[in-house]
């Protein structure tokens, strides 16, 4: 596989370059290993959500469910090791645990897959269903309650360290490079971006678009719930309210920041990593430097109006 | 083909009634003049929002912004209003407007795509809200005629804010229904270079939906401050995807080119009225829902719409 560096990657790594070096210059303490696990325990979710919400974004469709399956799934994961049953096994339970909330966010996948996929209901109102009836959903298994725990097995996902940074920098990593290879290397890659480049043609020279439609929308959930598991282990609580808040809005940001057009048709993966960190690391120089969090959302603003901008000249 | 569309849009005004007559047979406060009164006064900020939405729906578009955009203009009214209503609605729908001309210039200026557009004005709204309310909820002047418009009722029953609701739904129906402006809406989101290549000034319309999407939520903004007496920075979450559920529930596609205004407004308070019978459910006590369960409900009433919209658009496709 070679690793094409195209333009916009390139700009995206300058852009992340030219941050960098402000920040040495004027963020105190930047060049701290504290600094950089802060940021990477910060971003890694994002960027997992991303991934997900790249391919579909690549499919043609916008996925708005994914903070919701992110509550589904980080409600469920105390519930099922705080059991009786959990306790009584703790290995299993701690097994159990990860695999059934993401077998119930994959089941989130499949819902909004089908309705897009085999109903032909536009993506934006499909995944709107789950986005307003995902985190009552949660919230009504949990009672609506904070759930706290101590589980250091679990929270491990969220707390541990691997080579001194954070566990979920590294799963977001290498999920990264995982689907970079799904896109480029597979069947399912190749489907995926005829169906957002040109759904009739797709059809016509036979590429099962509803199953691809379904697929896209299957692995976008269960990457968001495995962020849910994330962000509960890393609070040590699960709170269906707050978990996965107004994420679907940061990993839109992220997948068109790094260069994924709404249109369809690309599915640049490495961009969606990057952008997520180029989000995150912009608005950690605002609030470092001591600039409100109410100018960091004008910023985030502006940086999306110049990369969706300046990706419009490329449209062919 | 319009026929079947035709009957989306009396479905979405047979559903409202059934659910109205259920709930004056069925719960005894339900017809009473307090919740007529509560019902339409909290519902006219969604009338609103869900109106403006519409238009740019009808447009091809989509305003993710109005939310964010009404909770920054609660925080603008709330400002202005000691010097009274005279001059705290204008100021609150002025700062609609300010919004609704931004997305403007980054769509039909910039030809950015309607999401993302929007998507940066609702980030930049909600930072811009926080910032002029200092992170608080701001206080209204209670000595100033400014809360009448959002708690006064005409004759105690009819809240004025619905009354004015009501009158920006006309005039954007009239607009649809009977203007070249309106003829150009639907036009663009038919067939956008289609209608461009006919001569038609599509250019002004989208503008024109998008400023009018913004005066609207900027309006349902004065609303909120007015009736709950403070500007607040954090409401609005969600109001956006409110307003399309509204717009959708009310037969309108989201591909544009179609849609009805009236059909919009019963499918916005059909929404509401989910919530409010839900109330009355557990105000009975046989059953006893959490709050939560409401949106799992609102949630799976807009599963079956869709279903129901899906089912209906096929069939009039197939004749």
């Amino acid at each position: 596989m070679t690793l094409r560096l195209d333009s916009r990657l390139g700009g995206l790594l300058l852009a992340l370059a030219v941050l960098v070096l402000l920040n040495i210059a004027i963020t105190p303490n930047f060049l701290h290993l504290q600094t950089l696990a802060v940021n990477v325990s910060q971003v890694a979710t994002i960027a997992i959500v991303a991934l997900g919400m790249t391919l579909v974004i690549a499919s043609g469709g916008i996925d708005l469910s994914v903070g919701a399956v992110m509550a589904v799934a980080g409600a469920l994961a105390p519930i099922v090791f705080l059991s009786d049953w959990g306790q009584a096994n703790p290995g299993l339970g701690l097994a159990a645990s990860i695999v059934v909330p993401l077998l119930v966010a994959a089941l989130c996948g499949v819902f909004n897959g089908t309705l897009i996929g085999l109903f032909g209901v536009q993506p934006i109102i499909a995944t709107l269903i789950l986005f307003i009836s995902g985190r009552g959903i949660a919230q009504v298994m949990t009672g609506g309650n904070l759930q706290t725990f101590s589980n250091p097995s679990f929270t491990w996902l969220g707390t541990g360290r691997i080579l001194d940074l954070p566990v979920q920098g590294w799963i977001a990593l290498a999920l990264t490079l995982v689907v970079a290879l799904v896109v480029r290397r597979t069947i399912y890659g190749r489907y995926l971006l005829s169906v957002g480049g040109n759904e009739r043609a797709a059809v016509m020279s036979g590429v099962p678009v509803a199953r691809v439609k379904i697929a896209t929308y299957v692995i976008a959930s269960t990457l968001a719930g495995l962020a849910g598991l994330i962000v509960v282990a890393i609070n040590s609580s699960s709170d269906a309210a707050r978990i996965g808040q107004l994420m679907e809005l940061d990993a839109i940001a992220a997948a068109v920041v790094g260069g994924a057009a709404l249109s369809g048709g690309r599915a640049p993966i490495f961009g969606a990593f990057l952008g997520a960190i180029l989000i995150q690391l912009m608005g950690y120089t605002l609030v470092a430097n001591g600039v409100s969090d109410e100018m960091t959302l004008i910023v985030t603003a502006g940086i999306i109006v110049v990369a969706v901008w300046l990706q419009r000249g490329r449209r062919t | 083909m319009a026929a079947g569309f035709r009957n989306a849009h009396i479905g979405v005004w047979v559903a409202l009634l059934l659910l109205v007559v259920f709930g004056v047979l069925r719960y005894d406060n339900f017809a009473s003049a307090y919740n007529f009164s509560s019902f339409l006064g909290y519902n006219s900020m969604f009338v609103l929002i869900s109106v403006g939405m519409c238009l740019v729906i009808m447009t091809g578009g989509i305003d993710l912004s109005v939310g964010t955009v009404a909770a920054m203009a609660s925080v603008v009214a709330a400002m202005f209003s000691a010097h009274g209503l005279i001059v705290a609605l204008p100021a609150g729908v002025a700062a609609g407007f300010v919004a609704g001309g931004v997305n403007a210039l980054l769509i039909a200026g910039l030809r950015l795509p309607p999401f993302m557009a929007t998507l940066a004005t609702m980030l930049a709204a909600r930072g811009t809200g926080l910032w002029l309310s200092g992170n608080r909820t701001v206080p209204v002047d209670w000595t100033s005629d400014f809360t009448k418009l959002g708690m006064d009722r005409i004759g105690s029953v009819l809240p004025w804010t619905i009354v004015l609701a009501l009158a920006v739904v006309v005039v954007a129906w009239v607009i649809v229904e009977r203007t070249s402006l309106g003829r150009t809406i639907l036009a663009i989101g038919g067939n956008a270079e289609a209608a461009h290549l006919m001569g038609l000034q599509t250019k002004r319309a989208e503008v024109f939906v998008y400023v009018f999407s913004g005066g609207c939520a900027g309006l349902a903004g004065v609303f909120l401050a007015s009736g709950f007496g403070a500007g607040q920075p954090l409401e609005g979450a969600g109001w956006e995807l409110a307003a399309i559920a509204a717009v959708v529930v009310g037969g309108t596609l989201l591909t544009g080119g179609m849609g009805s205004v009236p059909a919009t407004v019963a499918g916005a308070l059909l929404f509401g009225l989910v919530f409010n019978l839900l109330n009355f459910e557990n105000g009975r006590g046989t059953i006893s829902l959490s709050a939560h369960w409401q949106s799992v409900i609102r949630g799976a009433f807009l599963l079956i719409v869709i279903l129901l919209q899906t089912r209906l658009s096929r069939s009039a496709a197939k004749t």
